[in-house]
């Protein structure tokens, strides 16, 4: 026992040399950082107006709205270079919100979709600007595409399956397949089992490449702009029905934008192929020159939109 | 410590300094401690270091973590705005803030700043802490900036990512290090933990250890020690075949060799101490015996000495005479005079004791046979006497005697006792032999004396005879011859004359034979010329003339001559013995023969008297004849024996040549 106690005595000195050996290890850190108090907040200031109102240009989400920025980036400089005033681009999720916009006056001008534009039309006197000419051409057509190695022949084979309706109120992404499935005497919700919104056409052509949906219907023109720059899209998609041709996406402006303005901006717009620059800008939005219109052109939309019934959008 | 000192020479004087003060602490704790210390402070330092060097990668790991996932979350959010933002989805924007906060612990903050700088949307509620701003910026170039904080909340990582190249803003994250330095204070603590226990385990290791190295080295400390008090029975157990087993091993032989030494060494000086005492015990009893001129004296003191000496109540000395014949209680102690004296006489007839006569050795008589006269004896001091040591008083390979000392068991004596009782045995028998020396010394001096008068006596004697035989015979022979020759003066006639002158013839031829027997008698003239036969014939031829009706028979078988000494001794004795029978014996017949063998001469002379007792005679001292046949012949080296009894007596003396 006292051999124990002696070792335990032992134990304890040991210890206390041993320990001796810690005290050197201690951490202390200096630090030599920008100091923040988090406590510190304050209200945002408010944004200081801008002493020059900017044209606000919207572009409706036909494409994603990254590919929208870097598409009509050049385009708004250009007005803003020959309007000799900041342009500001403006981009919303659905073409309801863009519309409402136009509406409000809160934009300017705006890219719409031809539903969109017939719709606006219709209800506040959205007013058609100008049309872009695409190879020569102001027609679009909605193409029915699903994945490359799908069995699906028609939009019948797509029974059960998964598709991709682009916005809400598109015309070549949601009314033509909606008519398309009305007319097999079937609604979208019992046709397909699942459906859902891509709210861009780049998206849907992307869902449909990475095997997401198993079928949906995008703008022709968007289909070729996309695959023109992302070739394995067109790779991994194949295009199995072709709807005829609508009126092309139109450029429309606020009821509320005065008319000099408007008839300023229409000029510009028109003269646009003419001027070097202004033909580089359109080469970023593959389109050949903006022309004048009639309203005409977009009555097959209007049938269409009839057919499907805008409550029904909404 | 001046060599340490010298050895450290090479350091600093601080250093050196504390080497010794840390050398007087370590060196002044026990082994166990030293070893218990080395293992607690590897272990720490192993820990430590271990827990150190964990921390540190932990550290750069946990921070590059954290690094990767501030920026991948921020990378990840800017991604996700840039739709939001592009649309004017601030709320969008602000649930994908929301939502990255919720489900990221680490994030404590995220904010979106517009291009020019206007705080799109951010997690802070409704007010915002503006200094943040500008804390961090980053190049639209840049994929991401990094900007550590210091806030009240402690250090915030501030990732500033920009969205869409910066044309959509600038997403900024704040990651805490609160889970990270919890990780790492968890880690940290998990093996401080573990090295503490490590730690106890190393101890309790340390102190198997240390008991395991000690045990054995203790074990040795604790033999050692012994060792010193002398008690060389301790071995120091082997436990291993190790440097210290060997060590063991080494000091349990040098413990075998000590022992061995030290066995010597006692009985060398037991052996010394024993002979001391003997030697002791001889001397005290040569200085009693030399104190003593009287033989029984002497042997008392002697007995005396030896009871002190061995301590015990009673003993006894018994005398042997010459020739083994008679036994004499010299004295006694401690034991009845009766008993003692019984004990004498029988003890060496029938007792065990005669064997230490016959074998010449020292016995230890027990038990006692009843028989005994001591068996069973009760001393003064009431012990019973249950055995006796008897020892032979030794000199010139005679046993003269034998010393006897009484005890009460078996292991009364030892071996060294009997060795002493030997030895003084020896010096005894010695002391013994030199007193009956001594008194044979002395009876013939007293003989020699009386020896020498009867010889002046003889001498006168023969003065006497010769001047009566001068002044009977010759004086008055020639006494006739003057008156015969006066008558001459007278006479005239030649016949007168021629018948005187026949007379005085005859009166000269008588006084002649008379002067001639004289001169024989004094000394015979044929001895010298014709030898000691021729001499004893004509001797004892004229004897009968002398002792008439004794008749003499001689026989003389001898060489021619011998040696001159050697005649006229045998012829005196053969006188002197023929003179004393012729005397004394009132025998007829006296038969002398002589012979020589071997070298030695033998004359036997025997008479058929009525005998006599030499030792009588001898002792008597009157006896000048006796003593002077024994001196002479002792003078040539020879003996002289007496036999006698009632038919005769015989002399035999025997003499060299």
């Amino acid at each position: 026992m006292s051999q124990f106690i002696k070792s335990s005595q032992d134990v304890a000195l040991a210890v206390a040399l041993a320990l001796t050996l810690l005290t050197a290890c201690g951490a202390a850190q200096a630090k030599d950082l920008p100091y923040v108090d988090l406590s510190q907040r304050e209200s945002l200031p408010a944004v200081a107006q801008a002493e020059v109102i900017p044209l606000r240009l919207a572009v409706a989400a036909v494409i994603s709205p990254k590919g929208t920025f870097e598409s009509y980036s050049a385009l708004a400089t250009y007005l803003s270079e020959k309007l000799n005033r900041p342009v500001e681009l403006v981009q919303r999720r659905t073409y309801a919100e863009t519309n409402d916009l136009v509406e409000s006056g809160e934009v300017d001008v705006a890219f719409v979709c031809s539903s969109a534009y017939v719709i606006g039309q219709r209800e506040f006197g959205m007013a058609l600007l100008v049309a872009p000419q695409v190879n020569g051409e102001t027609v679009y057509h909605s193409w029915l595409i699903v994945p490359v190695n799908s069995p699906a022949q028609t939009m019948t084979d797509l029974r059960g399956k998964t598709f991709a309706f682009t916005d809400p109120w598109s015309n070549s992404g949601r009314m033509y397949p909606t008519v398309l499935v009305k007319e097999m005497g079937e609604t979208p919700e019992t046709f397909f089992s699942r459906t859902f919104f891509t709210y861009s056409h780049d998206d849907a052509i992307r869902a449909i490449a990475n095997g997401v949906a198993d079928g949906a219907a995008v703008d022709s023109l968007v289909y070729q702009y996309l695959v023109a720059r992302e070739p394995w899209l067109g790779e991994q998609t194949k295009i199995i029905q072709r709807s005829p041709p609508f009126g092309i996406p139109p450029v429309v402006t606020s009821p509320h934008l005065r008319p000099q303005a408007r008839a300023e901006l229409q000029n510009i717009l028109l003269e646009m192929a003419n001027d070097p620059a202004g033909r580089k800008a359109l080469k970023m939005l593959d389109i050949d020159r903006f022309v004048l219109v009639e309203d005409t052109i977009y009555d097959s939309v209007r049938d269409l939109e009839s057919q499907v019934g805008l409550f029904e959008l909404k | 410590m001046r060599m340490k000192v010298n050895r450290l020479s090479g350091l600093s004087p601080a250093a050196r300094r504390f080497l010794n003060r840390f050398w007087a602490v370590a060196g002044a704790v026990s082994v166990r401690t030293k070893i218990l210390g080395i293992v607690l402070a590897l272990v720490l330092i192993l820990g430590v270091g271990v827990t150190f060097q964990v921390r540190t990668t932990l550290r750069a790991a946990l921070s590059h973590n954290l690094q990767e996932q501030g920026v991948s979350i921020t990378r990840d959010v800017a991604a996700r705005s840039v739709d939001l933002l592009l649309v004017h989805d601030l709320y969008g924007v602000y649930q994908l803030l929301q939502d990255t906060l919720l489900n990221n612990k680490d994030v404590r903050y995220a904010f979106v700043v517009s291009p020019e700088g206007e705080v799109l949307a951010h997690t802070f509620g409704e007010r915002f802490p503006s200094a943040l701003i500008a804390v961090n910026t980053v190049p639209s170039t840049d994929r991401y900036h990094l900007q550590k904080i210091a806030t009240e909340e402690g250090v915030i990582w501030d990732f500033a990512v920009p969205i869409f190249d910066g044309r959509a803003g600038v997403v900024r994250m704040g990651l805490s290090e609160d889970a990270m330095q919890a990780t790492l204070t968890g880690v940290t603590g998990q093996l401080l933990l573990t090295t503490i226990g490590v730690s106890i385990v190393g101890v309790a290791a340390a102190i198997f250890l240390t008991w395991l190295i000690t045990r054995p080295v203790l074990a040795l400390v604790d033999v050692t020690k012994f060792v010193a008090r002398g008690d060389l029975s301790r071995q120091a157990p082997h436990w291993a075949n190790d440097e210290i087993g060997l060590l063991s091993d080494s000091f349990n032989a040098m413990i075998k060799d000590l022992a061995a030494t030290q066995t010597k060494s006692k009985a060398y000086n037991a052996e010394l101490i024993r002979r001391n005492r003997e030697l002791a015990a001889l001397n005290i009893v040569a200085q009693t015996v030399s104190q003593q001129q009287d033989l029984h004296d002497m042997l008392e003191s002697a007995l005396r000495c030896v009871l002190d000496l061995m301590h015990m109540q009673a003993g006894w000395i018994v005398l042997l005479e010459a020739g083994g014949g008679k036994r004499q209680l010299a004295c006694s102690i401690g034991l009845p005079e009766a008993i003692a004296r019984q004990e004498a006489e029988q003890g060496l007839l029938n007792c065990q004791c005669r064997r230490v006569v016959d074998e010449k050795t020292t016995l230890l008589i027990t038990p006692l046979q009843e028989t005994c006269p001591v068996y069973q004896l009760r001393l003064k001091n009431q012990q019973i006497v249950n055995g006796h040591v008897a020892v032979p008083l030794i000199s010139k390979s005679q046993v003269s005697g034998t010393l006897n000392i009484t005890c009460s068991h078996d292991n009364c004596f030892s071996d060294e006792d009997l060795q002493l009782l030997g030895a003084i045995g020896q010096q005894l028998g010695v002391a013994v032999e030199n007193a009956r020396l001594w008194r044979e010394i002395r009876q013939k001096e007293r003989a020699r004396g009386q020896l020498l008068e009867k010889i002046i006596t003889a001498q006168e004697e023969e003065r006497k005879r010769i001047a009566r035989e001068l002044h009977d015979g010759t004086s008055q022979a020639l006494t006739s011859l003057k008156v015969g020759l006066k008558i001459f003066e007278g006479l005239e006639s030649a016949q007168e004359i021629q018948q005187h002158l026949a007379g005085m013839r005859d009166i000269v031829a008588e006084t002649l034979d008379t002067v001639h027997d004289l001169a024989l008698e004094l000394r015979p003239s044929v001895l010298d010329d014709l030898g000691l036969a021729a001499a004893l014939e004509r001797y004892a031829a004229k004897f009968p003339g002398r002792y008439p009706g004794l008749t003499i028979d001689l026989h003389c078988d001898l060489p021619d001559r011998l040696p001159m000494p050697v005649e006229t001794t045998l012829y005196r004795i053969v006188q002197e013995a023929m003179t004393n029978a012729a005397r004394h014996s009132g025998g007829h017949t006296l038969s002398v023969l002589l012979t020589h063998r071997n070298g030695r001469v033998q004359a036997i002379i025997e008479d058929d008297g009525h005998g006599f007792d030499p030792e009588a005679a001898r002792r008597d001292g009157n006896s000048v004849g006796l003593h002077s046949m024994a001196e002479r012949v002792e003078l040539l080296g020879g003996s002289l024996n007496i036999e006698s009894n009632a038919d005769g007596a015989t002399v035999y003396v025997e003499v060299p040549v």
